[in-house]
């Protein structure tokens, strides 16, 4: 790289979030035509850096600099005034309003009158969206749009306010590698075009596939910022862990499947029509993959009441039992892990100790009464045990970092000791570390006996951590793949598949 | 931030208010400060804290009762249409009728809410109309009469200095805190309140707990009445009326937020006493009733905006704080 004046520059930034030093005078650039890789874990401190330089917080200490020039950046808009836009890892996007709604919100094209020119605002987002590959209707209301088609929708929005510097809040979390593909097509078009690119991402492979420079951090320290090619995963996961990366996965339990199976299921999936069976054992880890949105999400949400599936048997033990609500399910012993943490598993305004005993506040009661002691060793017990890093379980739940959270809602479920668990999308938006935790926790689990079933979008996650992999294509199992069947090739073969392993006569 | 943290922010304020008001008070009106008049204070401040807790409730789920002014009418209406001879039977009647339609009101509320998926505010502003309609259609005006006995000893003592609406101010106080802190129901509220689809995924049966919530507020509402109905020797219909934006009005200056999950009924008591001390402050200073109201809207929201939490949450409200640093810094 050559002395240019960098598009962005913050020096020696400092903020704190309730005493705790999020991130701790970190200095970091982006030039123009560069796309800047930032890795760390979840808490490092990334997304706070970037708040900063999106306006959105304010540092206690430093200076941000946007063309060389001194600036103060107080509010969001402040931020887009000096030409920084971010899309960010939550969308931002209102659900009831429609695309075009949202991509002109705030600035309105204007016409007679002052009303807003609703003309020439779908005209802006159809541009907006074309430009960027997409062939979403303007009209369409978000809230009935897959998630990557919002990703998009949202990237377009902050396209259309056209920044100069861009930060992507880890913008690949909900996008299939097609659709990845396309947005780094977008990075490459922005990059020739001059503009700064900043790009968050727990996808080690990702950034070095397309960064130029990459900064890595580490407990709100940047550990080092350097040329994308002084990097390999093996170094950047060291660095970011700040230990040597050895082992990723767990090793698998590697048992035998005994006797009848624990947990069978047989329903038709509501969505595509198409009859879904499948057993687990005790001690079994059964993962569901495929390429995304093809039904595996509501096959198991309706193994904990949560609808998808009509005509649905289940069984434990080869007895039939109803799980027509989380209760019920929760009365034979199925737990569920949700994907959307935010919107379905963390209390984000209650403490962390309301959080974790959520699931089983009747069982520490005595005549009627919550026992206080109980409730706080198995809380604490479980803090520990997941090593969930918080000042105090009193503490309100909002302010903990993804991984954080995410324990929270294992936690929750690990309290209730479940004997069928499902996982949806278990270290969705997770750093290493707590994955590799989480890997662990899998595997204990099922050396106690219960029955896991995950599903992952991530596919090395499917080949080192599942004892028998179910694919699904377009609402069917197209294939179910054991031991050394399941590698890579076989999986995406059978995830463009289009024969279905029940009414081919094979074992389910 | 702790909750413990949070609730200190959230108490102590309420408490010091009310205390310079009481003060106040007593600086301007000597006889105030004497043990007739704060037993007075008692009897007046229960009814208020009651449908507070009530409304707390609610509010902590993510509701909102507006049926609890017609409840309390009701009630007095009701328990003043009761045979008022003094039989052990009939004062039996008397302390079981009113509280049981209180709660049946209630349990109404929450089903239709529940099982209709209606919205608590439409709800609960629909079953008061009605409620109103029938208590006027029972008795068009104020009238009728209680047993005496049960007048007397609602306003009496207990072990002749302690009295009654002393006792069931701190009774009910302690009870409900300790309903909503350490049991599974109040648990339950509260993660309502905090999420309700992270609840429900989380096996707490949702609907039921909230159905049994309104249902409470209904009971409440029902003693309330009684309770009035015996310190008016009568029962009025619209004697509740007050009560509906009142109890609104002291949850939240007791730290409760409207949006549910967060808050408490520590501070309910204070939050009774600022209102009524008020009201009571600009009487004795015979300050005419146009400006007594605009008094009591002014000093209330100065009251909400030193009490009321939940600045954490509101991105605004940070941004400034910034600022303001950011300013202080400059200037020094």
């Amino acid at each position: 790289m050559t002395e240019q004046v960098p598009l962005l520059e913050l020096r020696n930034i400092a903020k704190s979030f309730d005493g705790t030093r999020a991130v701790n005078g970190v200095d970091f650039s982006c030039l123009r035509g560069e796309i800047h890789g930032l890795v760390g874990e979840n808490g490092a401190g990334k997304s706070t850096l970037m708040k900063v330089a999106a306006g959105i917080h304010v540092p206690e200490s430093g200076k941000i600099l946007v063309g060389g020039r001194e600036c103060r950046l107080r509010s969001y808009l402040d931020a887009r005034r000096e030409g920084i836009g971010v899309v960010y890892q939550e969308l931002s996007l209102l659900p009831e309003l429609s695309v075009a709604e949202n991509i002109v919100m705030g600035i309105w094209p204007r016409g007679r009158g002052g009303l807003i020119d609703w003309k020439a605002a779908k005209e802006r987002s159809r541009s907006a969206l074309t430009s960027i590959g997409s062939e979403v209707d303007p009209d369409t209301l978000v809230a009935s749009l897959p998630m990557a088609a919002r990703q998009m929708v949202e990237i377009a929005k902050v396209l259309s306010q056209k920044p100069e510097l861009i930060i992507f809040d880890e913008p690949t979390a909900p996008l299939s590698s097609d659709e990845v593909a396309i947005l780094f097509d977008i990075f490459r078009d922005l990059k020739s075009r001059g503009k700064g690119i900043v790009f968050i991402s727990h996808r080690l492979d990702e950034v070095l596939a397309i960064s130029d420079r990459i900064t890595v951090m580490k407990d709100g320290l940047r550990v080092v910022t350097d040329s994308c090619a002084a990097f390999d995963e093996g170094k950047l996961i060291s660095s970011m862990v700040g230990r040597q990366f050895s082992e990723i996965f767990p090793p698998k339990g590697g048992r035998a499947r005994e006797g009848s199976p624990l947990f069978s299921f047989d329903g038709v999936l509501s969505r595509f029509g198409r009859r879904v069976a499948f057993d687990v054992g005790r001690g079994e880890v059964l993962g569901l993959g495929g390429l995304q949105g093809q039904g595996q999400l509501e096959l198991l949400q309706s193994i904990f009441g949560l609808g998808g599936c009509e005509r649905q048997s289940v069984r434990i033990h080869g007895a039939s039992v109803s799980v027509g609500s989380p209760i019920r399910a929760m009365r034979q012993g199925i737990a569920l892990v949700p994907e959307n943490r935010n919107e379905e598993g963390v209390f984000l305004i209650l403490s962390v100790l309301q959080n974790l005993s959520a699931c089983t506040v009747s069982r520490r009661q005595r005549m009627g009464f919550i026992r206080p002691r109980a409730e706080r060793e198995a809380v604490e017990e479980m803090v520990k045990r997941l090593s969930i890093r918080i000042a105090s379980t009193r503490q309100t739940a909002s302010l903990l970092s993804g991984g954080n959270m995410q324990k929270l809602v294992i936690g929750k479920w690990l309290i209730f000791n479940p004997r069928v668990i499902v996982l949806l999308e278990p270290t969705k938006g997770v750093d290493v570390a707590t994955k590799q935790e989480i890997y662990r926790l899998i595997r204990e689990l099922a050396e106690r006996n219960v029955a896991v079933i995950m599903n992952t979008s991530d596919m090395l996650e499917l080949i080192g951590v599942c004892d028998r992999v179910l694919i699904m294509n377009r609402g069917m199992l197209t294939a179910s793949l054991e031991g050394p069947a399941i590698t890579e090739e076989n999986i995406m073969k059978a995830s463009v598949s289009r024969t279905d392993i029940l009414t081919a006569g094979d074992r389910p | 931030m702790t909750e413990r943290q949070r609730n200190l922010r959230l108490y102590v304020p309420v408490y010091a208010i009310s205390l310079v008001i009481y003060l106040a008070a007593c600086f301007v009106e000597p006889t105030f400060f004497t043990w007739n008049n704060n037993v007075n204070l008692f009897t007046r401040v229960t009814p208020l804290v009651l449908v507070g807790i009530a409304q707390t409730y609610v509010i902590l789920t993510g509701g909102i009762d507006l049926s609890i002014g017609a409840t309390v009418g009701l009630a007095t209406v009701i328990a003043a249409s009761l045979p008022f001879v003094d039989t052990p039977s009939n004062v039996l009647l008397w302390l079981l009728i009113p509280p049981s339609i209180g709660l049946a009101v209630g349990l109404l509320n929450g089903l239709v809410i529940t099982r209709g998926g209606f919205p608590p505010l439409i709800v609960t502003l629909a079953t008061g109309a009605v409620w109103k309609g029938v208590s006027l259609f029972i008795l068009a005006e104020p009238g009728g009469s209680v047993s005496s006995g049960v007048a007397t000893f609602v306003t009496g003592t207990l072990f002749g200095f302690l009295p009654v609406p002393l006792v069931v101010l701190l009774l009910s106080v302690l009870v409900f805190h300790l309903i909503l802190k350490r049991t599974a129901f109040g648990r339950s509220i509260y993660a309502i309140g905090g999420n309700e689809r992270v609840a429900y995924e989380s096996g707490i049966p949702c609907d039921r707990v909230k159905v049994w919530v309104y249902g409470l507020s209904g009971l409440i509402g029902g003693l309330v009445g009684m309770f009035l109905s015996a310190r008016m020797s009568s029962g009025d219909p619209l004697v509740g009326e007050p009560y509906i934006l009142n109890s609104i009005a002291v949850t939240v200056i007791a730290g409760t937020s409207l949006a549910g999950g967060r808050g408490g009924i520590i501070g309910i008591i204070g939050g009774a006493y600022i209102f009524d001390l008020l009201n009571n402050i600009l009487n004795l200073l015979a300050i005419s009733t146009f400006y007594q109201y605009v008094a009591k809207g002014l000093v209330l929201i100065i009251a909400l905006a030193i009490t009321s939490g939940g600045a954490e949450l509101r991105p605004g409200r940070l941004l400034r704080k910034g600022r303001r640093k950011e300013l202080q810094e400059e200037n020094g």
